[in-house]
């Protein structure tokens, strides 16, 4: 809003520019042999001595409750250890309220195929209820009532109020033209455009009690929070519960305990069946109970006040989300990222002055709705999708539009749309809707999508330690979550810098013990613009620390006094700044005070003294207190070319460039991963991505990955990657050197960039994904 | 997955005997079978699974007495490479090329292709959750839900699935032959929808080779699909024309592979041009009836009988 300032912060004189290891290309990530080769253990590899299996009953229907359960042909069984139901725990629910849902009872038995025959003999009495699966539906007078426990008298789980600057009227008076339209994603009926996360590795725990210590292993990528909410639930102090987490592979956004019941119900039915029979459990989900996690939807209604050079006046937006059918999303992440996300990304992205915006979360019976790569989705959607409808009734070229519009358009937005305009020919190949049909007979179109880059959280959770080990190995000791931008070897190469030490001597293992280090950003989100920070103050301190030991080890060899402060380390190699060619190496340095220098451990003439590893903390809370205000500083531009096949109906994608200020490059080629993969990734939810729900049964139809149709990288033509790192964004807002995220907003963002050039393509907006038929309805063939 | 006798057969004759028995299945790639066991959609699970990769000589593709002829083991993928197969049956190896995924092509042969059970997600639907017609239930699901890439042609007992093979309607247009351990079927008469079943073979009956007699003329395929990684067809459509008589097969609108002989007398005898294959499309469409959902499925089969002619110019 008007009154932000946005003045660029120059670099401090305190500010590194220089880099020996950040920004470096051809690191080998770490994760990168593991996982290609198949040598990475994911969690459902993790086998125990004498462990049994555990499954959970699935409801057959949308909308039931459990009357009676008769467990006695599980119980008896061959090879049936224990059976538990919802009298047994209270945590478990007697109610479905999506077709699949886990619910009621878990069987646990020798092996997983026992499991899944004893779930057959479980005589259940079921009481079917009615159910609605269509947001539209739901809001109608007399639909079923999803919840009537917290909601008796409609469909209505929240609804929220949000105004910024003057009255909405009054910008709508000084508009030239007022345009209105809908426009959807994820909200049309029998589940269309809802997207899925899709794990790589569908959800798995294993679950192991050593007195009353439990060792837990779990596919869970927030184990700092996850961890407090799963010891609440068992009834256990969070001491006691002991995580093991590791290789995730890809989650998007799902694997969090702390908020998805499936989760945190599916441990709390594996830990009880492990006190119950003393051997260790493994529940693992099916990949279509995978598939029971989903995005919201967005019904929108937008009006848009404009002045005739594309300067927005005013904008007022009717929202109705589907809010799935558990409170989680509903009250609290409805309430806040997914409700106020609307308001905050037109209030703190642009310079229109007049913004009202209203939104309800509804209730159906899908399952429970999530942060799908990402919770900003929708409102990404909408404000791209806005903009370009000012542009297109304008006439306008939309790269005007965003410059006249964006709340900071220079210098990042500037020369992201620059670069990218040059990469894709924008100038040459831009043209009016629906005006360009090619040689081949398709219809050519274009599209722009910009907005900022975003990354960085407002809280401190992430804290990391360090040891320097007595051969000059250093070990990286905090729990990281294996999501984002390859994130150990990113945090790695920040430690390296920081410390002086070269890349390769530094190593940071999986399946850490998640306590007291926990480098995790708050949410799932913001992975590196948070953890960025106690890596650089680790390797800072560490490196601190190191040359206060080089200092007594020089100082006693030199037989004269040599203070810390005149020493430094590249390379791992400790050298006398006045003198660089006075050098001691890292194990030296810790071997204590009695060596001569130049002697290595165990070659003749040293004296070797007692070395003793050097270990440095950073707390939680020690980087500062950085927040983040979606004050752009940082922004995204992204283009591309689609071609519509008029007599198929086919959309092709021949070329996308992605243009990413992210402030400070760490690691070249993950930041180029995320532009490559969330391309990709983006472009199944653009045209072919979404849910089949049953009409008259409500049961999922496609919950699995042939049916439910991700597009891979052998889907998609050329995407051109271009990095930018303009520095200009505010050090109290940011990551280490001023960096900011990438991986969030790269799938996040490029589909609607894609829907935009379908529309400029055919000169119609159509709903995602834009599938056949529904351009074929649109271009009048059937 | 649950527990099933597993026998590897060394010829025919054995594998023919071990079929002979109540409730079991014959596996070659796999690629199909394993995932209606893996999601138990069926009602019945077999209790014995006769394996014929291990029968020797059944994996080949060489041109001997005037024809092409192909082993039933023959793995997609090596059809698809096959310069022979290119450059004389281009229709075949295309379709070979565009089934599934590059993975399954090495694991998936073209006997298990034509004898692939129809795709349908009600019928498939993990734990047979849908006792639907095609299992010998009473109703078909899919009439009155998502039809979106149901039959475009009508339902057959009933059932509105479609068959999903990509060489199916290569081999119709190719005017192929099916040996099997019993007998020789022209490839149109292979298909036949019956609950449990889309072909006419008996349960003891495996194919051993397919039979494409010389062709000089003109092929061409082409695959209509959401994503080209992987993805059965929305419609996908084979034409062969050799001195002026095409033989023209749509698939995945139908239960069976749909021989479109209206677009056929269309073209006969027609110069190859854009007015002509356009009509020739209108013709195969003709007849058509969509479902709730699937109207766009007719203009695609329009289009992709149009390019197919065009291709074969």
């Amino acid at each position: 809003m008007a009154e932000h300032t946005y003045e660029d912060i120059p670099l401090g004189p305190d500010e590194r520019t220089e880099f020996n290891v950040v920004g470096r290309r051809g690191i080998l990530r770490y994760d990168g042999y593991p996982k290609a080769s198949g040598e990475a253990m994911f969690t459902r590899d993790v086998y125990l001595p004498g462990m049994l299996y555990a499954r959970v009953l699935a409801s057959p229907y949308p909308h039931a409750k459990i009357k009676s359960i008769d467990t006695s042909k599980a119980k008896a069984y061959p090879g049936v250890e224990a059976v538990i139901t919802y009298e047994d725990l209270e945590v478990i629910s007697d109610t479905a309220y999506y077709e699949g849902e886990l619910i009621g009872a878990a069987v646990c038995a020798d092996t997983d195929q026992i499991c899944v025959e004893a779930l057959k003999l479980l005589d259940v009495e079921w009481e079917e209820l009615p159910f609605v699966i269509d947001q539209e539906e739901a809001l109608k007078p007399g639909a079923p009532l999803v919840r009537p426990d917290l909601s008796p008298d409609n469909n209505i789980a929240l609804a929220g109020h949000f105004e910024a600057g003057d009255d909405v009227e009054k910008g709508f008076k000084e508009a030239d033209l007022i345009i209105e339209d809908t426009i959807k994603w994820g909200s049309g009926s029998g589940g269309e455009g809802i997207i899925a996360h899709g794990g790589a590795e569908p959800w798995s725990c294993v679950t192991k009690w050593d007195g009353d210590i439990l060792t837990l292993w779990i596919s869970e990528q927030k184990g700092a929070w996850a961890q407090p909410k799963i010891a609440a639930v068992l009834g256990i102090p969070i001491s006691k519960l002991n995580m093991r987490m590791g290789y995730l592979g890809y989650s998007g956004g799902h694997h969090h305990s702390n908020y998805l019941k499936p989760f945190y119900k599916g441990v709390a039915f594996a830990s009880r069946a492990a006190k119950i029979t003393h051997r260790p459990v493994k529940l693992q989900f099916s990949r279509r109970d995978e598939f029971n996690s989903i995005d919201m939807g967005l019904l929108c209604h937008v009006k848009v006040g404009v002045k005739n050079d594309g300067t927005v006046t005013a904008l007022q937006k009717e929202n109705i989300i589907n809010g799935g059918s558990d409170p989680v999303l509903a009250y609290n992440w409805a309430a806040t990222p997914l409700m106020s996300a609307h308001m905050e990304w037109f209030s703190g992205e642009t310079k229109i002055p007049c913004i009202l915006i209203n939104s309800t979360s509804v209730w159906t019976d899908t399952p429970q709705t999530f942060a799908v790569r990402c919770e900003l989705n929708h409102a990404a959607f909408a404000f791209g999708t806005v903009f370009d409808i000012v542009a297109n009734e304008l006439g306008m070229d939309s790269t005007e539009v965003a410059l006249k519009n964006a709340a900071r358009p220079e210098p990042s937005l500037k020369e992201c749309l620059e670069d990218g305009k040059k990469a894709i020919g924008w100038d040459e190949k831009w043209h009016a809707p629906g005006t360009k049909k090619l040689p081949n007979g398709k219809y050519h179109g274009i599209g722009l999508y910009w907005s900022h880059e975003w990354g960085v959280g407002k809280t401190r959770t992430a804290s990391a330690a360090v040891r320097i080990c007595v051969d000059g190995s250093v070990e990286m000791v905090g729990s990281a979550s294996d999501v984002g931008v390859a994130p150990n070897t990113t945090y790695a190469m920040i430690l390296a810098e920081e410390l002086g030490v070269r890349f390769e001597d530094v190593s940071f293992p999986y399946y850490q013990d998640p306590y007291g280090f926990r480098c995790m950003g708050p949410g799932g989100s913001v992975g590196l613009g948070t953890n960025s920070l106690p890596w650089e103050e680790c390797g800072k301190r560490a490196k601190e620390a190191l040359l206060e030991r080089a200092a007594l080890v020089l100082s006693e060899g030199l037989a004269k006094e040599v203070k810390a402060e005149e020493l430094d380390i590249r390379d791992s190699v400790i050298y006398i700044k006045e003198e660089p060619a006075t050098t001691l190496s890292v194990p030296d340095a810790l071997r204590g005070t009695k060596c001569k220098i130049g002697k290595g451990l165990g070659e003749p003439g040293a004296k070797i003294g007692d070395p003793t590893d050097l270990q440095v903390c950073v707390s939680a809370g020690d980087t500062g207190g950085r927040t983040f205000e979606h004050l752009p500083a940082y922004y995204q531009a992204h283009f591309c070319e689609v071609e519509v096949d008029p007599e198929t109906g086919h959309v092709e994608v021949t070329n996308i460039v992605n243009t990413s200020d992210v402030g400070k490059i760490i690691y070249p080629e993950s930041c180029e991963g995320q532009q490559y993969g969330g391309s990709t990734m983006t472009w199944g939810r653009a045209i072919t991505e979404e849910f089949v729900y049953d009409p008259t049964t409500g049961v999922q139809l496609n919950g699995n990955f042939l049916d439910y149709k991700m597009t891979t990288i052998l889907d998609c033509g050329p995407v051109e990657c271009i990095l930018k790192e303009t520095r200009v964004g505010d050090p109290e807002e940011t990551g280490s050197y001023r960096l900011i995220g990438i991986g969030e907003d790269m799938a996040t963002t490029v589909n609607t960039c894609i829907s935009n050039a379908v529309c400029n393509a055919i000169g119609k907006r159509l709903t995602q994904p834009i599938t056949p038929d529904k351009v074929l309805k649109a271009l009048g063939k059937i | 997955m649950r527990k099933f006798t597993h026998i590897n057969a060394k010829t025919i004759d054995e594998a023919v005997s071990a079929l002979s028995g109540a409730n079991t299945r014959v596996i070659a790639g796999g690629t199909d079978l394993l995932g209606t066991m893996k999601d138990e959609i069926l009602p019945d699970y077999p209790e014995t699974v006769v394996n014929i990769k291990t029968i020797p000589g059944l994996d080949y593709i060489k041109e001997e007495g005037g024809m092409l002829k192909v082993g039933a083991l023959t793995r997609l993928e090596d059809i698809a490479i096959d310069s022979t197969v290119k450059s004389k049956y281009a229709a075949l190896a295309e379709a070979a090329h565009k089934t599934a995924s590059p993975h399954l092509r090495e694991m998936g042969t073209i006997g298990g292709n034509i004898c692939q059970m129809n795709r349908c997600w009600y019928f498939r639907n993990p734990n047979n959750r849908f006792d639907c017609i095609r299992k010998g239930g009473g109703m078909c699901y899919a009439t009155a839900g998502d039809n979106r890439y149901h039959s475009i042609f009508g339902g057959v007992i009933g059932c509105m699935a479609v068959n999903p093979s990509d060489t199916a309607p290569a081999l119709v247009a190719l005017n192929a032959k099916i040996v099997t351990s019993k007998r020789t079927i022209n490839a149109e008469d292979f298909w036949e929808v019956k609950i449990l079943g889309a072909t006419v073979l008996d349960d003891d009956e495996i194919v051993t080779e397919i039979q494409v007699p010389e062709f000089s003329g003109k092929s061409a395929f082409i695959k209509f699909a959401l994503r080209k990684s992987i993805d059965f067809p929305i419609v996908n459509c084979a034409t062969a024309i050799s001195n002026g008589t095409a033989r023209i097969c749509l698939n995945a609108v139908f239960g069976n592979p749909y021989r479109a002989t209206k677009a056929e007398e269309s073209i006969a005898g027609k110069t190859i041009d854009e007015a002509n294959a356009e009509a020739a499309g209108v013709a195969a469409a003709s007849g058509s009836m969509a479902l709730t959902m699937n109207k766009y499925k007719i203009q695609i089969a329009k289009t992709l009988v149009k390019r197919t002619i065009l291709a074969c110019k």
